[in-house]
């Protein structure tokens, strides 16, 4: 297969992997944004509810290029994400990972804590989290904020913990 | 931008290139009030670079400086 076919072809199959994903508790439209000559991004703005009604604003941005992994070929190899789910009432998380920022590594601003001991507001901590898979955040809506998956639970199990594998055989850190 | 929708009936908007940094443009300007240009231009300075830095407007724009690495005097730390 020819090289840039290759690399479309792996581009697509992580933006098919953010839609199935995703696809669990939203509909809404997935943009796919490139930038300079190799930087692609897919971001999704979603409202969603809850069985009890409450709202949320889901935002996701995740960004990628295409690089060769030593036995697959060509792969998409994310370079920054953030995710920012806000209440009704204002901001709840952002967890990030924007090495490009002044904090290299993953972390969660969290909204609404108690005042940290020199007056600044909670959410200015960067919590250490690790990597943060969309899987994982979609789960969390599910299961933690109830929000009513758009698919049957197990099918959208399924789908999350299908992809979740894809991310652990792929990734490098 | 071209919308299509995949085999789920999922609607993708692809953009291109030229449209991508409009939208980074847009958002900046509408973000932090300044250009694209001159948030990368701050960020290459270093302008950035605290703990601080990182307000829910800047890491929104953020998405897009792995385009600029290759352009920066000084690293940016992978992890």
């Amino acid at each position: 297969m020819p090289r840039e076919s290759a690399q479309a072809e792996a581009a697509e199959r992580f933006r098919r992997a953010f839609n199935d994903s995703t696809g669990c508790v939203t509909a809404e439209p997935v943009q796919i944004i490139p930038h300079g000559r190799r930087l692609r991004a897919l971001r999704l703005e979603a409202e969603l509810h809850s069985r009890r009604r409450r709202r949320f604003r889901l935002e996701l941005a995740q960004a990628f290029t295409i690089r060769e992994h030593p036995t697959h070929g060509p792969k998409a190899h994310t370079v920054s994400y953030r995710y920012m789910l806000d209440a009704e009432n204002g901001p709840m998380l952002r967890y990030e990972w924007t090495p490009d920022l002044g904090i290299a590594w993953p972390h969660l601003h969290v909204y609404g804590g108690p005042a940290l001991p020199d007056g600044k507001p909670f959410d200015r901590l960067h919590l250490p989290t690790g990597r943060v898979t969309v899987e994982r955040l979609v789960w969390l809506l599910i299961e933690g904020f109830e929000v009513a998956p758009l698919k049957p639970l197990a099918e959208s199990k399924r789908i999350l913990a299908s992809n979740e594998r894809l991310f652990e055989h792929f990734k490098t850190w | 931008m071209t919308e299509t929708r995949d085999k789920a009936g999922r609607i993708l908007r692809r953009y291109t290139v030229r449209e991508g940094r409009e939208i980074f443009d847009r958002e900046a300007r509408a973000k932090l009030g300044i250009s694209a240009a001159e948030f990368v231009r701050r960020w290459r300075a270093g302008a950035y670079d605290g703990p601080e830095a990182d307000t829910p407007e800047v890491t929104a724009l953020a998405i897009f400086l792995p385009a600029y690495r290759a352009q920066r005097k000084r690293p940016s730390r992978s992890r």
